[in-house]
């Protein structure tokens, strides 16, 4: 089929440019996810390290410093660990930390040792304690501004999803808070306050074994059938097509 | 007053258009089971996803011109489509390049086979029967609808933009290969961009 082939108007052009910046800001995901084969994760690193484990090294720290003016933080910034993919990320929105003075503020996300209680059900990533500091004193979350967010990657990815569990401080008993599956193995929560986060899984979630995978077979051969049957179909309407010009 | 009722869409195209769609959403669900719980991490299940989408393609007999000035359009745009996040992660490093090589060949082979088959054949059979503006929202649909299974539905308001520039790229160049370029370029630069 003949195609047109004007330049693209530059007004087009920025108009685009401008609708991908607002999908951007509309995306909870940090990275661009156009497509393809997810970036291949390296082993999870535990704290403390399990013997056999084929992880790369200790589990990391996120940490990101946030520039002040006027008392609150200026821009928004993600610090992510260092492990592929990041085990943690938190999202400082801009404006939603408070501090006296201009001193630059510290997010730190720390993976710890937990230490009892250990919340219900089995633990589905390290422990992460989030901390803000500034040398200015003590920080204070904006209540009119934006939330900031901690994201978790699980373990494992299993049927049943895990939660976020959530303590001020070490020792004290764990909290469920709202959990938000950003990704097949990556969670996200509000970061509402300082204080230890971690993925649990509640229930038995042990993954479905060889006997569920019957029917998906079933599902993929009937499916692959009837893809025979459509590349058979456009085989014919293609021939009909070019038989009739 | 006389009013002139547009002319529908021939049956043909029309047919030929909901076909592909249904092929279309077969190779997903082909692409889902065989990933099980993670298709996205699945190379095997991309690679098949690939080939079934090009077999799609092939039946139709599409055509890809390729083109330097094809290839150029849409490596500046897969450019334009990293350049939010570049300027966000301005100062900080690079990601390393271990186990590039391999994701790269996949993701390669796997963006160009859904450019051949979303931006153009799907693209020529819509654009056949209902007209580019048409062939480029089913395109955009189609290709935000697709990453859901993959990733979630926090995917779909961006890849439908970038279906959107993905299709509009398509139609001003005359030819899938400037999207697929774009597709590979940014999918690419993606990796360094995490």
């Amino acid at each position: 089929m003949p195609q047109t082939t004007r330049a693209p108007g530059v007004a087009r052009w920025a108009v685009l440019a401008l609708l991908i910046c607002l999908g951007w800001l509309v995306s909870v995901q940090p990275v661009p996810l156009y497509d393809g084969i997810g970036f291949p994760d390296e082993p999870y690193r535990f704290l403390p390290a399990r013997a056999g484990s084929a992880a790369a090294g200790p589990a990391t720290i996120a940490k990101v410093t946030l520039k002040v003016a006027g008392g609150v933080n200026t821009g928004g910034l993600i610090a992510n660990s260092a492990e592929t993919g990041p085990q943690v990320s938190v999202y400082a929105p801009p404006r939603a930390f408070a501090t006296t003075g201009n001193n630059p503020i510290e997010l730190t996300a720390t993976p710890v040792v937990p230490d009892p209680p250990l919340p219900k059900g089995t633990l589905d990533s390290n422990v992460y304690d989030l901390e803000f500091t500034s040398a200015g004193g003590q920080v204070k979350l904006v209540p009119a501004a934006q939330t900031p967010t901690i994201t978790l990657r699980a373990v494992s990815i299993r049927d049943s999803l895990p939660v976020f569990e959530y303590r001020p401080a070490s020792g004290q008993s764990w909290k469920e808070v709202r959990t938000r599956q950003v990704g097949r193995d990556i969670f996200n929560a509000l970061a509402t306050a300082p204080g230890q986060y971690a993925l649990v899984q509640s229930g038995d979630s042990s993954p479905s074994g060889a006997s569920s995978r019957g029917p998906l077979y079933a599902i993929l051969g009937a499916t692959l059938l009837l893809m025979l049957g459509v590349v058979v179909g456009v085989r014919v309407l293609g021939r009909r097509a070019a038989a009739q010009q | 007053m006389t009013v002139i009722a547009e002319p529908a869409a021939p049956a043909a195209p029309r047919l030929r258009s909901g076909l592909l769609v249904c092929g279309f959403a077969l190779c997903v669900v082909v692409r889902v089971v065989l990933g099980g719980q993670g298709p996205a991490r699945s190379p095997f299940a991309g690679l098949v996803f690939a080939g079934l989408l090009l077999a799609l393609a092939a039946a139709a007999r599409t055509a890809v011109p390729v083109s330097v000035r094809a290839l150029a359009s849409g490596m500046a745009a897969g450019l334009l489509l990293c350049l939010p996040v570049a300027v966000s992660r301005l100062g900080l490093p690079f990601h390393p390049t271990d186990g590039f090589a391999m994701w790269a060949g996949v993701v390669g082979i796997v963006a160009v086979a859904e450019e051949v088959f979303l931006r153009g054949t799907l693209y020529d059979a819509v654009a056949d029967g209902f007209g580019a503006p048409a062939a480029i929202a089913v395109g955009a649909l189609a290709f935000a609808l697709l990453h859901v299974p993959l990733y979630g539905w926090h995917v779909v308001p961006l890849d439908l933009v970038v279906g959107v520039v993905l299709g509009e790229l398509r139609r001003s160049t005359g030819t899938a290969a400037a999207p697929a370029a774009a597709h590979t370029t940014a999918d690419l630069l993606a990796w360094f961009l995490r």
